[in-house]
């Protein structure tokens, strides 16, 4: 008789639609709200699904038009073909989605979190014009462009104390590419997710990925979400993950963007974003929430909500012209 | 006018079953049957993939095994022709005339005897025995728009078979018993389906599998065997009761059983939670199936967690707002559980429709079968008879035992009339109501079909089947008003079922 608290439960879309992207991958998209209020579009992170905005979503759709993708592998989205797990073709998934969901003339709010996020960042660099067309600010939350694997701040506990960050990047330094290469043979292989025992999976999800303070529901209902991804989608963006950098799309990334991070990320801790802030042509804010782990759209709702409706205030008008129009176009 | 000893309105199971047990003891029996052929509620509802919640080695009369079920729960189509096979075996043709529709029944008081007009004339009859059941009216939601739909519209029990759903987008309206057998079905064929669900049930594994041949040859050469699968699954189910009549709170092991299969099937949190039960499993109908769950996760399914509102043309609109285009809805809306369709043809001593009699009060009767100012009249899975844990065919074998009581002691000691006291009807609803105040039905926290409009529970028997089986065994003459019947000449020329339907 335990049910979810109905913030959790997803609400029916308005519409659901199938998008095929340039390889021919099927992506399940819904449409929230109404036509005619502003667009945000939400693309979730790697072993997740649309449900992860499920909370965000409550929080956006009476006011403003809302997209949430399921990601190729993902949700309900098809399966990803041979050779699919690149970021280009993340990219060109965006794409697809973006031209069919944003109406000609007006331009989207694109948050991405964790994997959405690089999606985004990939988008920037490899459909510029359409970034330009369709995009009139993002949200990052969560995510890294580089060296995730090495970067991961896992916090060890020794004998039932947490070591404090100091100890650990002490440690790191001579540890990261023992450890990189643990993590890389761990997070890649499905057994870790499919064959272990439950529990055990169980815990070791919370400990990646939530904050010490989240509540056994959260817990819950971010485990059941990466445990229902198929393991050949979570392996095979696993090693994308592993080698990927997209430092250089980066600086395309031209349109006022907001990066949102938890401070208790220990799967792409703070250090990503404020790489990432400094890096972008035209930073808005630099978000850090406190006590937020790595599923800030699950545990972090309002915030994340916030994030998202500050940049609808400041790039789009009432009807989703972008605001200034002109002003996205680099100089 | 024709005369007729007893009278039988509807020839699905009760009604066959009366003809067998009533004809067998040697009472003249006729059944009016107001469709083209037998079978009752297995012959009206016959949508893709109808099957009994109940194992068919138990779904049976006692008195006609079947050794050659197919599977362990059978689908319609075999039980249909189950039925037809009593038919059959136990030469009830005669006794049964199909396309008659009892338009009326009323009580003469002076000539004791039931006046029955039909759609192939007036009867009499001594004895008159409702056979309707509660699973014939379909029930229909009231929605706004209905007219204007458009589309193809029909209810689970009508279906068309002349439609071909393939590459449709298709609503179902509604989540028990009917919708979740049909879902995985329509699931196949259509573009689109679109299942509305106001409440979900709960749902446990159904394990239906296929009766190896060697068990039916078994089955058949050694009945006793069969008996022995029957006698296990009946006691299995029996404890069921437990649960839902006295300790409630027992039920949360099947809830388990049933949270553990909706882990299983449903891999996605967000689906889940929203097929999740928010009351204790029991108080809805408890639903066995193994591919409804996986049915709602496939790509072309999608689960709406809310009613209907309304109707557009092509269109349906659900209570949070949603709106679904869709070329054919289907509604799986359930039967009008708490009424029986005979209540509004009959009437009784005093005049009034039986329908009005209980629309005060809720229906009810004496043992779930007689009617204070309604003699002679006898109702087969009457009030406070149906089951929420196993097999129906159980409880019209009590009743039958009883109305065949009541009618040799009628014919043994010479009765023309019984009519139970009110005061004996009282008590024993009394006492009905008394223990159903603590069941899982009550407690469970949920609205169900089997709770009439004033939310009285007139549809459940609250406790096991023996205990009902008890209560029918005999009829006790003190619970009645008895009428001896005139001096004159016996009931003189009393053509046979044979030569009315000649």
């Amino acid at each position: 008789m335990k049910r979810l608290p109905a913030d959790f439960l997803p609400l029916a879309p308005a519409r659901r639609l199938t998008v095929t992207s340039a390889d021919g991958a099927r992506l399940a998209v819904q449409v929230h709200g109404q036509d005619g209020s502003p667009t945000v579009v939400l693309v979730h992170g790697w072993t997740l699904s649309a449900t992860a905005w499920a909370r965000v979503v409550r929080r956006l759709a009476p006011q403003l038009r809302v997209v949430v993708v399921d990601q190729r592998g993902h949700g309900r989205s098809g399966p990803v073909p041979d050779g699919g797990f690149t970021p280009a073709l993340l990219a060109d998934d965006l794409a697809a989605v973006l031209a069919a969901t944003v109406p000609s003339g007006t331009r989207a709010i694109v948050a991405g979190h964790s994997m959405g996020a690089m999606a985004l960042v990939a988008f920037a660099g490899r459909h510029h014009d359409l970034l330009l067309e369709r995009v009139a600010g993002g949200l990052l939350a969560s995510t890294g462009i580089e060296e995730l694997f090495d970067r991961r701040a896992v916090i060890l506990r020794v004998g039932g104390r947490r070591r404090t960050r100091a100890t650990l990047d002490a440690v790191r330094a001579s540890r990261r590419v023992g450890r990189a290469a643990v993590t890389r043979a761990a997070l890649g292989d499905p057994r870790l997710l499919h064959r272990a025992p439950l529990p055990l999976i169980r815990a070791a999800i919370v400990q990646l990925t939530m904050p010490g303070t989240a509540t056994a529901v959260e817990r819950g209902f971010c485990t059941d979400l990466v445990l229902a991804c198929p393991p050949r989608t979570y392996q095979g963006f696993a090693e994308m993950l592993g080698t990927l950098d997209l430092t250089a799309d980066l600086p395309r990334l031209d349109v006022p963007v907001t990066v949102l991070v938890g401070t208790d990320d220990r799967l792409t801790p703070p250090w990503h974003a404020r790489r990432i802030a400094a890096a972008l042509p035209r930073p808005v804010d630099l978000i850090e929430v406190p006590a937020a782990g790595h599923m800030t759209p699950l545990t972090a709702p309002d915030e994340v909500a916030a994030a998202v409706r500050g940049l609808v205030d400041t790039c789009l008008d009432a009807r989703g012209q972008a605001v200034g129009s002109g002003s996205a176009t680099p100089p | 006018m024709r005369h007729v000893p007893v009278i039988v309105v509807g020839a699905g199971f009760a009604g066959i079953g009366a003809a067998v047990t009533l004809a067998r003891a040697g009472h003249e029996v006729l059944v009016l049957e107001r469709a083209e052929r037998v079978g009752g509620t297995w012959r009206d509802n016959h949508y893709p993939g109808c099957a009994c919640d109940v194992q068919s080695s138990l779904y049976s009369f006692s008195f006609a095994p079947n050794p050659s079920w197919s599977r362990l729960y059978s689908t319609q189509p075999e039980i249909l022709a189950y039925l037809e096979d009593v038919v059959r075996r136990f030469d009830l043709d005669p006794r049964i005339r199909c396309g008659v529709e009892v338009t009326g029944a009323d009580w003469d008081e002076t000539a004791l005897v039931w006046r029955v007009e039909t759609s192939a004339g007036p009867f009499t009859a001594d004895v008159l025995i409702g056979a309707t059941g509660p699973l014939s009216r379909p029930k229909l939601p009231d929605l706004p728009g209905l007219e204007s739909f458009g589309g193809l519209l029909m209810h689970s029990a009508r279906w068309r078979d002349d439609v071909d759903l393939t590459g449709k987008r298709v609503a179902v309206v509604g989540t028990g018993a009917s919708a979740i057998q049909i879902v995985p079905q329509v699931a196949r064929k259509a573009a689109e389906l679109i299942v509305f669900q106001r409440t979900p049930p709960w749902i446990t594994p159904r394990g239906d599998r296929p009766v190896s041949q060697r068990r039916r040859e078994r089955y058949a050469r050694h009945p006793v065997t069969q008996k022995l699968a029957r006698g296990i699954l009946y006691t299995t189910r029996e404890l069921l009761v437990l649960g839902m009549v006295h300790r409630p709170g027992l039920m949360r092991a099947v809830e388990r059983l049933a949270l553990a299969q909706l882990r299983r099937q449903v891999p996605d949190p967000g689906l889940r939670a929203l097929l999740t039960p928010n009351y204790r499993a029991g108080c809805k109908r408890i639903l066995p199936s193994d591919d409804y769950y996986p049915a709602l996760c496939q790509d072309n399914v999608e689960l709406i967690p809310s009613g209907v509102a309304r109707l557009d043309p092509g269109a349906v609109i659900a209570g949070d707002g949603t709106r679904r285009e869709v070329d054919a809805v289907i509604l799986a809306t359930g039967f009008e559980a708490t009424e029986i369709a005979l209540a509004h043809h009959v009437r009784g001593r005093d005049g009034h429709l039986l329908a009005d009699v209980w629309r005060a009060e809720g229906m009810q009767a004496l043992r779930g079968t007689t009617v204070h100012g309604f003699p002679n009249l006898f109702l087969l899975v009457g009030p406070n008879t149906g089951l929420g844990h196993t097999s129906m065919i159980h409880v019209i074998e009590s009743q039958l035992a009883y109305v065949r009581d009541a009618l040799d002691t009628m014919r043994r000691c010479g009765l023309a009339a019984l009519e139970p006291t009110d005061h004996a009807q009282r008590a024993w609803n009394a006492r009905l109501q008394d223990r159903l105040r603590g069941s899982v039905w009550a407690t469970g926290g949920c609205a169900s079909w089997y709770q009439d409009e004033r939310g009285r529970i007139t549809t459940l028997w609250p406790g096991t089947t023996l205990r009902l089986r008890r209560a029918t065994r005999r009829v006790d003459l003190t619970e009645y008003r008895v009428t001896r019947r005139p001096p004159g000449p016996a009931v003189a020329a009393v053509p046979s079922p044979a030569q009315v339907r000649s």
